[in-house]
């Protein structure tokens, strides 16, 4: 995003050095080191369990830390009050009460907090998309517009820092994209967010940095485009024969094919596909297709958590493993 | 005051609240619809035989108001308070909206003081609607007369001097309801259901009424919250023990100060994990 470096170079808005949070037996953070860069749109992923939504808790003073420290726009979080409203936070699934209006619920949560003008309130209704909401009660709203809502409060009054817990969860394809498009602009226009997300496409997407979360510790934290790479790292052809394709491609030189099924193969790396395009046809090889490849975030999750990429993403990710977590500074590689 | 505001905003806007206005009103109804079919056959007639001659009405709007006061604070307010307060932290606790409301910059220890001040207010406006139904109903049925109390003798109160010693059993009910209410919020803060913080609140009110009868805890039973929720007795006789009062309202505030304090430690410590 525009002006990111430029961001980059100020104090961290988030910080966390070594924090832990037990539950019983339960070691829910164990030593959490986070950094979050002033003007980035961080998302935050982990599997179900791995401390995600606990350090987000812990980030909004919901529940307080047993060692380390955190540390949010410069203030640990057991100071936090003294930020006033520079914090918006919506931490999972947001709860309004239903007899209220959604301006009735949004003008009472925010008195507690030194209260918004109508106008504030009236336009933050309208950028989430529920201006025409506004007087219904929150009790006959769908998931999706709860969600909006629970947005709309984060937002209110302006913070400079977002903190959102899954806000994509329930929303309908166009309500995502609408979220999406939302939260771009508002990092646009300077606001940081950070945002933990089970949506890794959403993710990728949106946000322009990334830390990985796994049993309460940060295993790999890096920017976005360093990460998937600038350039689509292999070359995925579809052809009638994939045996003959092989034979055909095995002189060229910097050219490493491997058979993917039947009718597909994959080039490893850069490669003019038209040359090889042609050796194929002049060869008597059929090719229906040429797509390149390029690395998505899940892939690169599945891999930095220790898991099997699906399928589909295997194909896509093929021939590229070597590059693993090679853009992200690993942070935990002990427990990777 | 803003939070005040959002919290008596949000207590005065729930069903349950209205609800139990509405029990209230029923139960007096309930009570002024019997005196009246049966104010020949009252208690006078019953305790004291032929020994007295009753002349003029027994039966007046504070009569009404005195008989609903005894009844309804013997359970039923406890039993609302219970239901009422006890969802005021647990209740948000249990649907998230303390979640959300705590997630912003307001300080625990305002939102615990609001929900205390609207427990108390709830208290307070449930136990004076029992006298304004009573006042209300009684004086459009049997109109304004002495008043009357039946406890272990016949008391006759002049109007004026009726009136005055009404609005003293009422002050006191409300400090004992307010007492029973700052209990409930305390179990409300320690537990994550509503149901849960109301069947606790009546249940420790049912184990302190039986221990206070039992012999063997004789020595307790007066420091125990229900022997003093009655405190209101005490005024409707012709000579008022000051020092029994006193007692009992140093109790109540007691339990009321220790219950307030408690819940606001206990409600600055505890996680949000629902």
């Amino acid at each position: 995003m525009s002006g990111r470096n430029c961001a980059l170079s100020k104090q961290p808005v988030i910080e966390t050095r070594g924090l832990t949070k037990r539950f019983g037996p339960v070691r829910a953070v164990d030593g959490l080191d986070l950094t979050v860069p002033h003007g980035s749109l961080f998302g935050f992923l982990g599997p179900n369990g791995a401390g995600k939504s606990t350090t987000i808790r812990i980030l909004t003073g919901l529940v307080r830390p047993d060692g380390g420290e955190a540390l949010v726009l410069g203030v640990p979080v057991g100071r936090r009050l003294s930020l006033g409203p520079r914090v918006g936070a919506l931490v999972e699934e947001p709860a309004f009460y239903p007899w209220l209006t959604a301006r009735q619920n949004l003008r009472l949560l925010t008195s507690l907090s030194g209260g918004c003008s109508p106008a504030e309130i009236d336009g933050t209704l309208e950028t989430v998309g529920l201006t025409g909401a506004a007087d219904r009660t929150v009790g006959g709203f769908s998931h999706g517009m709860r969600q909006r809502l629970g947005i709309a409060q984060a937002l209110l009054p302006r913070p400079e820092l977002l903190i959102l817990d899954e806000p994509a969860s329930g929303l309908d394809p166009e309500g995502l994209a609408e979220v999406r498009e939302m939260l771009r602009r508002l990092h646009e226009e300077g606001m940081t967010i950070f945002l933990s997300s089970h949506l890794l496409a959403e993710v990728e997407m949106t946000c322009t940095q990334v830390a990985v979360v796994m049993g309460g510790q940060v295993i790999a934290q890096g920017d976005v485009g360093d990460l998937l790479g600038a350039l689509a790292p292999g070359t995925r052809l579809v052809v009638d024969d994939v045996q003959a394709a092989l034979r055909t491609l095995a002189p060229i030189e910097g050219v490493h094919a491997e058979a993917m099924g039947d009718h597909t193969l994959l080039i490893g790396g850069e490669v003019d596909t038209s040359a090889v395009n042609e050796a194929l046809v002049r060869a008597g090889v059929r090719v229906s297709e040429i797509t390149p490849v390029r690395r998505t975030l899940e892939s690169v999750y599945m891999q930095t958590v220790g898991r099997e990429p699906s399928a589909g993403v295997a194909a896509d990710d093929e021939g590229n493993s070597e590059g693993g977590m090679s853009g992200l500074s690993d942070d935990g590689g002990d427990r990777s | 005051m803003a939070a005040l505001r959002s919290e008596l905003s949000k207590l005065y806007r729930m069903r349950i609240t209205w609800a139990s206005f509405g029990v209230v009103l029923l139960l007096v109804g309930l009570i002024t619809w019997g005196s009246h079919h049966e104010q020949d056959h009252l208690d006078v007639d019953r305790e004291f035989g032929s020994q007295f001659i009753v002349a003029g009405k027994t039966v007046t709007a504070l009569f009404i108001a005195n008989v609903a006061l005894q009844v309804a604070l013997v359970v039923l307010v406890p039993l609302l308070i219970a239901v009422v307060v006890g969802g005021l932290i647990a209740g948000e606790r249990q649907t998230g909206s303390l979640r959300m409301l705590l997630s912003r910059p307001v300080a625990r220890w305002k939102v615990l003081i609001a929900k205390l001040a609207a427990s108390w207010a709830y208290a307070v406006t449930v136990t004076l609607f029992i006298g304004l139904c009573g006042l209300g109903l009684g004086q459009l049925v049997f109109g304004w007369g002495d008043l009357v109390v039946l406890r272990g003798g016949l008391t006759i109160f002049d109007p004026q001097t009726g009136l005055l010693r009404m609005a003293y059993a009422y002050g006191l009910g409300c400090l004992a309801m307010c007492s029973v209410a700052a209990v409930t919020l305390l179990l409300s803060a320690i537990v994550n259901n509503p149901m849960t913080a109301a069947g606790l609140s009546v249940a420790s009110l049912l184990v302190s009424g039986i221990v206070a009868e039992m012999p063997y805890f004789e020595s307790i039973k007066p420091h125990l919250l229900t022997s003093h929720l009655d405190v209101h007795r005490e005024v409707l006789v012709v000579s008022i023990e000051r020092a029994d009062v006193v007692s009992s309202v140093t109790y109540l505030a007691g339990y009321l100060v220790v219950a307030a304090v408690i819940a606001l430690i206990v409600f600055e410590r505890r996680d949000v994990t629902c």
